[in-house]
């Protein structure tokens, strides 16, 4: 594994997050519930590379740092924060078998999300940010590519082959790939940051900003779609903007009791 | 040959305490070349280490410059740990 890869990084990443943006359209429910493949994934690239034991993962759930109360506080105000956003694209309230299955797969999506900050932060002292979050988007886009369009299409109803032929002509359509470029290339950058800020900061306070994404998604939604181009509709509701207050709090209760927690350990 | 990162673990194991500039200057001659071998980036990579719990700072000076200089070091339970991860 050489570390002058400049070449095949400023390729590699563009192309994969354009085939990333796009599938990110088929997600009727959140794109988190792949993120708990991913981990595993990621784990079992890093073994066959001979690069990590296979029971290394174990110690992964070893609490190195202590949750503290504060922390704990912090990291449930950053939960209802993110709630209270959510919650405005809810139109009815009727908690019937449907709901409460999307709720069980969201909350499983986000057990996922968590294991793979942590592990993602194990892999960023082994090797480089940008190496751990090119094999991670490897996988994701391969893994979203191949088996999530097929299990859409399924659930769809239309037979496997629908997903790719709609994959292959969105590859195709020239006037929107240089939005998918644009965007992928952003993304990369966005990848980049959360995983070196989530290896360097801890899991816990990691996630917690992450949460955050909840409230600059449809800022930027905002900005660049409703003012920058005039579209209709993305004016953000209260919700959202008090959300985003609270989020700033509870990220700022988790950084002081974690920075608490870690002065009274030493 | 190992890579850059697990390499600086590996001096760790040793539990002497290093600053960022001799972990360098003992890697200088195999991985002096690399990318990755800039001050910034080694400096981000033992901060890294000590989020995820296998470095601690032991201590921190202040250099000629005026630049923080800061100390790491590995105790017993970090050394098992960093011996379980690179084989």
């Amino acid at each position: 594994m050489s570390n002058n890869c400049d070449w095949y990084v400023i390729l590699a990443y563009p192309a994969l997050y354009t085939v990333q943006i796009f599938l990110l359209k088929f997600h009727f429910i959140r794109d988190r519930i792949i993120h708990i493949k991913l981990a595993v994934l990621v784990h079992a690239h890093l073994v066959i590379r001979k690069e990590v034991d296979p029971f290394e993962i174990l110690h992964v759930f070893k609490l190195k740092k202590k949750l503290t109360g504060g922390m704990i506080l912090g990291i449930i105000i950053c939960f209802g924060a993110a709630t209270l956003i959510g919650s405005s694209s809810m139109t009815d309230f009727d908690f019937s078998g449907g709901a409460a299955l999307g709720c069980l797969a969201a909350f499983l999506a986000a057990i996922g999300w968590g294991i793979e900050g942590a592990v993602g932060g194990y892999a960023c002292c082994m090797v480089d940010t940008e190496i751990a979050i090119i094999i991670r988007q490897c996988t994701s886009g391969l893994v979203n590519a191949v088996v999530l369009v097929s299990i859409l299409s399924i659930i769809g109803g239309d037979g496997i082959g629908s997903g790719f032929k709609v994959l292959t002509s969105c590859l195709t359509d020239a006037p929107s790939m240089w939005m998918l470029f644009v965007a992928g290339v952003f993304s990369s950058w966005s990848f980049k940051f959360w995983y070196k800020g989530a290896s360097m900061c801890g899991a816990a306070l990691g996630m917690g900003c992450n949460g955050a994404y909840a409230f600059w998604g449809p800022f930027w939604c905002l900005i660049v779609c409703g003012f920058i181009f005039g579209e209709e509709g993305f004016m953000i509701p209260w919700q959202g903007w008090l959300g985003a207050v609270i989020m700033v709090v509870g990220i700022l209760i988790l950084a002081i009791s974690q920075n608490k927690a870690t002065i009274q350990q030493d | 040959m190992r890579p850059l990162f697990q390499e600086v673990l590996h001096l760790y194991t040793d539990g002497k305490e290093r600053s960022r500039q001799m972990v360098q200057d003992e890697l200088k001659d195999v991985y002096g070349n690399f990318r990755a071998f800039k001050d910034h980036q080694m400096d981000e990579a033992l901060h890294t280490a000590m989020s995820n719990g296998l470095l601690a700072e032991s201590n921190y000076e202040l250099d000629e410059n005026g630049k923080l200089v800061m100390y790491y070091q590995a105790d017993q339970d970090m050394i098992d740990l960093i011996n379980s991860y690179i084989k």
